[in-house]
């Protein structure tokens, strides 16, 4: 009887699964019971036939459920289904690590192909430059300087190797419309050609003509998107429609095509003060006269290289060194692809260690998963096991296995997917307005296929452990009794995921204790003044109301200006609550500056013109400095009597009295503006000691600095007038209302514009850093939870695991202290291996962000000591909790088992 | 989704699984019962093997004529699984019945009656 049943079931191996699943036992009972009753003479023919009908009815089934093309893997993904909604929990925390490896990784690959892959959003972009005046040696700012307008009238003539060359510098204008209130836009005057030069089309109506940019032109602008939709609600018959800039009239020709926002104050150099985003350009000829204030773009000709560019412009420079007299040295030229002048270096490091990060983090997740799916493979062997002997054949199993990885890797690739969409939305809207293309990201085609890729990886990476223990479950075909043994295949495995694990996790938390580091390091350096309680806000005074604005640097020309800014002083400072009100033109931290050759009173010759002294030219009211918080090391501020017919004064910093004075004060010493004593321009007697004030980056270098009162020195422009309020504790936004209201009484018609505290300006100063930082922390503070997360399972499941093993054990006498040090030992050897391997790739990528640290070394011993210690001492916290189980293992019960 | 299957759309059954629906009328049975019962009511002609008579089982089952229910007397130690007549099955099986009776009296109306016992008699 009994070999009759063994011949049903072998008979019935081959039946489709779930038909065997349902019928199986019934079928070899019932089969049995038959054969056992019926009389003995014919119970022979009856085994015949009920074999011969089991085996012909399988036949049938097989035929019947052999699947259409895909039927099975619909079979599988239900199968998978069914299981995964039995362990919702394991299900769930594998597709969160998964979501979470997959988002973080495909937000990072957006910033990387934003920033650095995609070509910038012009034509051919790739020979566009820019030409910057290069000035090595003149011992102030950067070498890179803006170009006059005479040398750019000479280079569109001259230039052959270029097929377009275009002059623009930023500028502020007061928008009147109609039905449009009074507002202040950050525009750009430019040569008319600039758009054809950048190979963009309009979003309607048409870019400049060629006869739109020369000395009496009637004005034309074109609008940015933005603007467009914002104050002209995107009507098309806003083309041709007049309107006033800064009280001139003009006509809108065109409008600039969405996301057309060049140029952008973080794409181009700190030191020049652009605007985050360029709404509004204006034709306008290159200046013949003033500063050299123009930023250069040239579109490279036909089969023309940035060398054979650079090689021309070389040449032009050594004619011009004997062609114009007094300008030797003065006439070099540096070309630079726009492309590394938008993202520089400093930027690309950045955001490549960023992106190696977040694939670390992919990494950890898949780990992590792998960690996950393997512990779920192992408590489901005994199922695969079974199915496996009831003639399950591998090939099924590993589907099945695979089918549930598949499912798991989708959801998480599509919920990852719309992390990272959310995350780019956000990043664009409130992150960094002056990080370089940040306002380009888009979830793009590109995106959603690294997505796909990124969780094909995590799922395969995930599926591989389980999809391996299903062979092996295949591979032995007899039932054996529920495993429950200390017996674990993939311990080395398992060990292998920890070490790995926990060796990323140290590499990233030392890159963001690096950054973390050197952010707390440039927010520590002296900036020159205290930010807090302070106000900036600026003006734009029109030059058809007030045309002294674009008068030189004489005072007695300009009493309007004057008026109205004593006017408003008055005003602002009878604002209750207010300490203090002055101008300053420009505020620290804002971009803007002015420079001038100097001579100081007995200093000797200079020997080449650039020995001469070069300083940064600030216009100030009196109580300016206390406005600022920055007391004078020496001397005195100045007073509202110091006016145009009282003595000429000036306070100097730090680096220019040292420059001028090496030895002794510089109080009463005179300077004058001009390079050389001869020049027609006053002797300014020195009153004052300022203290280094940064200009645009918490990271200049410093550099010499004189400020003189509006009443007394000129501006080259004072169409825009920076004015910082301070207040004794009231918080300074909330100042606005009466700010405004102080304007118009003061009789100046303009909008108060860019009103910010000044401690937003200074946080803006170091936002890439901190945007840096921020993003490195999150990475890394993810990783090191996953990895504990994981470590913590792994001792947990150990502990389960090894019931038996750790009963018997505390039956022969073992110590508790001895049981835990045992079931830690297992976690925390591989991770002690996982560390002292992360330690020196971190060391390497600490070297390759070199750039980005700021006042710490890449080999920092504190770092590199407290990080890895800090992160032990998390992993034995996250292992001694599971390990007390062990302690808790009662032998008898466990032993009661067997 | 039709809304509600029709009975005529399962006709016509095949001998067995009339047989089965057949057997089911008067109360769930297990398996083994079931082939019993078949064999009695038709006086041992019908007699499946026990793979073909679960393939009916599952045919029936899956169209949900029949049921797998628990055991009716509320015996737990009885593992054996039964099955009964589902409303539908009922009514399907009318319908057979509905239909041979259909088919008997069209056979009757043209005169053949008994031929099969006239037939046998003088065959041979």
């Amino acid at each position: 009887m009994r070999a009759f049943s063994r011949a049903c079931v072998w008979l019935l191996r081959r039946a489709p699964a779930p038909y065997r699943d349902r019928f199986g036992a019934e079928i070899v009972s019932m089969a049995t019971a038959r054969v056992a009753d019926e009389h003995a003479w014919r119970r022979l023919t009856r085994v015949v036939r009920e074999l011969a009908d089991i085996n012909a009815t399988v036949r049938r089934e097989r035929r019947r459920e052999a699947p259409a093309p895909g039927a099975g893997r619909l079979h599988d993904l239900r199968a998978a289904l069914r299981h995964m909604r039995r362990r919702p929990a394991a299900s769930l925390a594998l597709a969160a690590v998964l979501t979470v490896g997959v988002g973080a990784s495909t937000f990072g690959f957006n910033l990387l192909s934003t920033v650095l892959l995609r070509p910038l959003p012009f034509g051919d972009p790739d020979r566009l430059v820019l030409l910057w005046s290069y000035l090595p040696k003149i011992q102030f700012g950067t070498p890179d300087q803006p170009i006059h307008g005479l040398r750019l009238r000479e280079l569109r003539v001259s230039m052959a190797t270029a097929a377009g060359v275009e002059g623009f510098k930023a500028d502020t204008f007061n928008l009147d419309a109609d039905g449009v209130d009074r507002v202040r836009i950050d525009g750009l005057l430019t040569t008319a050609s600039l758009f054809e030069t950048l190979r963009v089309r309009p979003a309607a109506g048409r870019f400049f003509t060629t006869g739109e940019d020369v000395v009496g032109a009637p004005c034309a602008a074109v609008l940015g998107y933005g603007l467009w939709q914002r104050l002209f609600s995107g009507r098309d018959a806003v083309v041709g429609e007049a309107i006033r800039l800064n009280d001139r009239g003009c006509t809108i020709v065109g409008v600039a095509p969405r996301g057309f926002e060049f140029p952008r104050g973080g794409e181009m150099p700190a030191s020049f003060q652009y605007p985050a985003r360029t709404e509004l350009w204006v034709a306008a000829p290159p200046p013949q006269s003033g500063p050299s204030d123009l930023t250069v773009l040239a579109r490279l000709g036909p089969g023309a290289s940035v060398q054979a560019a650079q090689a021309e412009l070389d040449a032009q420079a050594i004619e011009r060194d004997t062609r114009v007299r007094g300008s030797r040295g003065w006439n070099e030229i540096r070309v630079v692809p726009l492309r590394q002048q938008v993202v520089p270096a400093g930027i690309a490091a950045t955001v490549t260690a960023l992106f190696g990060a977040v694939v670390a983090l992919l990494l950890v997740a898949c780990g992590n998963a792998a960690q996950l799916a393997l512990v779920g493979g192992l408590s489901r062997r005994h199922d695969l096991t079974v199915r496996a002997a009831l003639g399950a054949d591998a090939s099924r199993l590993i589907r099945l296995v695979a089918a549930e990885a598949g499912l798991v890797a989708a959801a998480s690739g599509l919920a990852g997917a719309a992390l990272a969409a959310i995350a780019i939305r956000l990043m664009r809207t409130i992150g960094p307005a002056r990080f370089p293309r940040l306002a380009e990201a888009t979830f793009d085609a590109r995106t959603v296929m690294f997505a796909a890729a990124a969780s094909v990886v995590a799922g395969t990476v995930a599926a591989a452990a389980p999809m391996w223990i299903a062979r092996r479950a295949a591979g032995h075909r007899t039932l054996h009794p529920r495993e429950r043994g200390s017996s674990d295949p993939l311990r080395h495995w398992r060990a292998l995921l920890i070490a790995a694990q926990v060796g990323m996790a140290v590499v990233l938390a030392v890159a963001s204790s690096l950054l973390i580091h050197s952010l707390v390091q440039r927010l520590a350096v002296p900036i020159g003044f205290s930010p807090d309680h302070t106000l900036a806000f600026e003006l734009t005074l029109p030059s058809a109301t007030y045309p002294e604005v674009l008068r030189g640097p004489v005072p007695a020309s300009r009493p309007a200006i004057i008026n109205a800014v004593d006017a408003l002083l008055s005003r602002l400072r009878a604002i209750p609550g207010v300490t203090a009100a002055a101008v300053g033109k420009p505020l620290p931290m804002s971009g803007a500056q002015e420079a001038s050759v100097i001579s100081c009173d007995g200093m000797p010759p200079p020997k080449s013109s650039f020995d001469i002294p070069i300083a940064e030219y600030v216009v100030v009211s009196d109580q300016f400095f206390r406005a600022l918080g920055s007391p004078l090391a020496a001397g005195r501020e100045f007073s509202a009597g110091d006016r145009e017919a009282t003595e000429n004064v000036v306070v100097v910093n730090d680096s220019l009295a040292r420059r001028c004075w090496p030895a002794g004060s510089a109080l009463g010493r005179r300077l004058k503006l001009g390079g050389s004593p001869q020049s027609p321009a006053p002797w300014l007697t020195v009153v004052g000691l300022a203290p280094e004030m940064k200009r645009f980056k918490l990271d200049d270098p410093p550099g010499p600095a004189m400020y003189v009162m509006y009443t007394q020195g000129g501006y080259p422009t004072l169409a825009t007038l920076p004015f910082a309020v301070r207040t004794g504790g009231r918080d300074p936004i909330a100042l606005v209302p009466e700010i405004r209201a102080a304007v118009r009484a003061a009789g100046i018609d303009v909008p108060v514009a860019a009103a910010t505290p000044m401690v937003t300006l200074v946080e803006a100063a170091s936002e890439d850093a901190r945007f840096a930082m921020r993003l490195m922390l999150g990475i890394a503070v993810v990783a090191v939870g996953l990895t504990v997360a994981g470590l913590y399972g792994t001792v947990a499941f150990a502990v389960s695991r090894r019931r038996r093993e750790l009963g018997i054990r505390v039956a022969l006498g073992a110590a508790p202290r001895g049981l835990v040090r045992l079931v830690v030992a297992d976690a925390v050897r591989p991770a002690a291996w996982g560390a002292a391997l992360g330690l020196p790739a971190a060391a390497g990528l600490a070297v390759g962000m070199r750039t980005l640290l700021f006042g710490v070394s890449p080999a920092d011993p504190w770092t590199f000591i407290l990080t890895p210690v800090t992160l032990a001492a998390v992993v034995a916290a996250a292992c001694l909790a599971p390990a007390q189980r062990a302690t808790a293992v009662d032998p008898r019960e466990t032993l009661r088992g067997d | 989704m039709p809304s509600r299957p029709r009975p005529d759309d399962f006709l016509p059954l095949t001998h067995l699984a009339f047989h089965v629906l057949l057997a089911l009328v008067d109360q769930p049975l297990h398996g083994y019962a079931i082939v019993r019962a078949v064999r009695l009511q038709s006086a041992g002609k019908v007699d499946p093997g026990t793979g073909s008579f679960y393939s009916i089982i599952r045919g029936l089952s899956d169209q949900a004529l029949i049921e797998p229910i628990d055991s009716p007397d509320g015996d737990a130690a009885d593992r054996r699984r039964f099955y009964g007549l589902t409303a539908l099955g009922r009514r399907v099986l009318a319908a057979e019945s509905a239909r041979l009776e259909g088919l008997v009296r069209e056979v009757h109306r043209r005169g053949v009656r008994r031929a099969v016992k006239a037939g046998s008699g003088g065959g041979r």
